[in-house]
């Protein structure tokens, strides 16, 4: 696709399908173009429903958060060391990620709120009300309310299926910090979701 | 155990999927981002490589011409040229950042932020001396002293800052506006420095910390340059609130914002006078402080703080709505003429969401 530029030895040769996360990273890491495609063909689907999860699947920026993830990974790809698996590594950076765009976001939302105390905006739509949701949109949205390690916790264990110890590694915390966060969230989520999660209800 | 049916439930959460062609194209963008990417990391290598060999020759003259000088310069003599000499570094080396690059004085205290698109050198005292690579829209430098911002687009000019305040602004090529609290206008050219000669002189700088090395002495400030009217592509120093910033960037955004859901809006405008004056979040800082003024009910500083906002982040999404505020402000001071072009910016922005009560 690009040029060949004086000062970049790009490679072009075609990266066999069958290589592992680890020797893609380090053929990206020599400027590898198919190799950085393959990768991104091998994880966006799985990125895509991290993001889609922590965000809400109708998020309108969730393709380019998405593009920033592998972006960034696709940059660092001479930094992984193998030490842990590649989809970890690369959850690791989209949590990252999406804690920034959640901060950024609720500073807009405070900015937001005081225009329209001040009639300059119109009150930013309110999402819609619960009782009227599928039980699973019920849940996103209540998921949505979550502060974004806790958030990041209950999804990669609760929905994603990741054991406390694999989500400790991707979120570059301990094991314990990982359970106190899933306990957490989970107390948050009681009260909006009383009837799908009793008060005794723990994993 | 966690509910079977809130389990089941989790398993359905909806998700995001990109079809085949869908996916190929994005795998196309992140790849084509990438490449970009390194492109322009390898050119900027090269360039890097190549400016480092011209610095270091430059030093070198620099350096025979001092042991070779009979006496040196008098430091009381006003130096009548532009500033060209290198100067040591405060870092670990003098930084090169992308296509900018920048000298500080020995004893330059300074701290370099940002990334090419929004580049912040937020000086506390010393000099630095400042090649800066053309911007493009949107792409920004600033060197931050306290209480002056100087924002560029591409040029190569010097900033003296003591105590966190703006001693001197000269430049090697480009042109620069000055604007200076007092609403006085001027366009500092080539070869040319401010502030001009019936200022004040400045105070002689701390002994401690002044370099005795006369390779590495900031500039000095020399008589006064022609002042040029103003022209366009302005470089703007912007006052905000002189006041001791935060250590930490977003600190006290953070705070001011807590003091502000608290209704205590006074304090609030000192927190985001704070974080403005850091540099970072000069923008947050100057946004916030303006709204917390206007509710604090300081309609003159309210006033000044939305003028200042709008002096530097004109194209600024947020540039809008400040204008909406300042224009109602001004309406409901009576002053019609002086609102109708604020309001005319904020309604053609958004229309109907700047109506009049």
């Amino acid at each position: 696709m690009s040029e060949e530029h004086p000062h970049l030895r790009l490679v072009h040769s075609k990266a066999p399908s069958g290589l592992s996360d680890g020797d893609l990273l380090a053929q990206c890491a020599e400027g590898n173009e198919e190799a950085a495609k393959a990768f991104v063909h091998r994880h966006q689907a799985s990125l895509m429903r991290f993001l889609s999860r922590m965000l809400g699947a109708h998020d309108a920026d969730l393709q380019d958060i998405a593009q920033g993830v592998l972006l960034a990974a696709l940059q660092s790809a001479h930094r992984y060391d193998g030490r842990a698996q590649a989809r970890t590594w690369l959850l690791g950076i989209a949590h990252n990620k999406v804690k920034m765009e959640i901060r950024s976001r609720t500073r807009r939302r405070r900015a937001m709120s005081l225009l329209a105390k001040l009639r300059l905006v119109e009150p930013a739509s309110r999402p819609p009300e619960a009782d009227g949701l599928q039980d699973a949109n019920r849940i996103q949205a209540a998921v949505l309310t979550l502060e974004p390690n806790h958030r990041s916790a209950f999804v990669l264990c609760e929905v994603e299926g990741h054991t406390s110890r694999e989500a400790a590694e991707i979120l570059s915390v301990p094991e314990g910090t990982v359970s106190r966060w899933r306990s957490q969230a989970r107390s948050s989520l009681r009260p909006l979701l009383a009837d799908l999660l009793p008060s005794g209800g723990e994993s | 155990m966690t509910s079977d049916r809130f389990r089941d439930k989790l398993s359905e959460l909806p998700s995001r999927e990109l079809s085949p062609a869908e996916a190929d194209e994005f795998a196309e963008q992140v790849v084509d981002a990438w490449t970009i990417s390194r492109h322009r990391r390898v050119e900027n290598q090269r360039r890097g490589g190549t400016l480092a060999a011209v610095a270091a020759v430059l030093l070198g003259v620099a350096g025979l011409t001092w042991v070779l000088a009979p006496d040196p310069p008098p430091t009381d003599v006003l130096d009548p040229a532009p500033v060209v000499r290198p100067m040591a570094p405060t870092m670990a080396g003098n930084p090169t950042l992308d296509d900018d690059r920048i000298q500080a004085s020995s004893g330059a205290r300074y701290q370099i932020t940002g990334t090419r698109s929004d580049r912040v050198v937020a000086l506390a005292s010393g000099t630095v001396l400042c090649d800066v690579d053309t911007r493009a829209p949107g792409e920004k430098f600033r060197v931050i002293v306290g209480d002056a911002m100087v924002k560029v687009t591409g040029t190569r000019f010097g900033v003296e800052a003591a105590d966190g305040v703006l001693r001197a602004v000269w430049v090697e090529h480009g042109t620069v506006e000055v604007h200076t609290g007092d609403g006085a206008l001027a366009v500092l050219r080539k070869g040319e420095r401010w502030p001009p000669a019936q200022a004040p002189e400045p105070t002689p700088a701390d002994p401690a910390s002044a370099p005795t090395d006369p390779a590495s002495a900031p500039a000095e400030v020399t008589p006064p340059a022609t002042l040029a009217p103003i022209s366009a592509e302005p470089v703007v120093v912007a006052p905000v609130v002189p006041v001791a910033p935060k250590a930490r960037v977003g600190e006290a955004l953070r705070e001011g914002l807590e003091l502000f859901d608290q209704g205590a809006f006074d304090k609030a405008a000192e927190a985001f006078a704070q974080e403005a004056a850091l540099g970072t979040l000069h923008e947050d800082g100057l946004f916030w402080r303006a709204l917390a003024l206007h509710e604090a009910g300081r309609i003159e500083d309210a006033t000044e703080a939305m003028q200042a906002f709008l002096d530097v982040y004109a194209d600024s999404a947020r540039a809008p709505d400040v204008h909406c505020l300042f224009g109602r402000l001004l309406h409901e001071q009576g002053d019609r003429e002086g609102a109708a072009p604020h309001l005319a910016i904020a309604q053609k922005a958004h229309p109907g969401r700047c109506d009049l009560p």
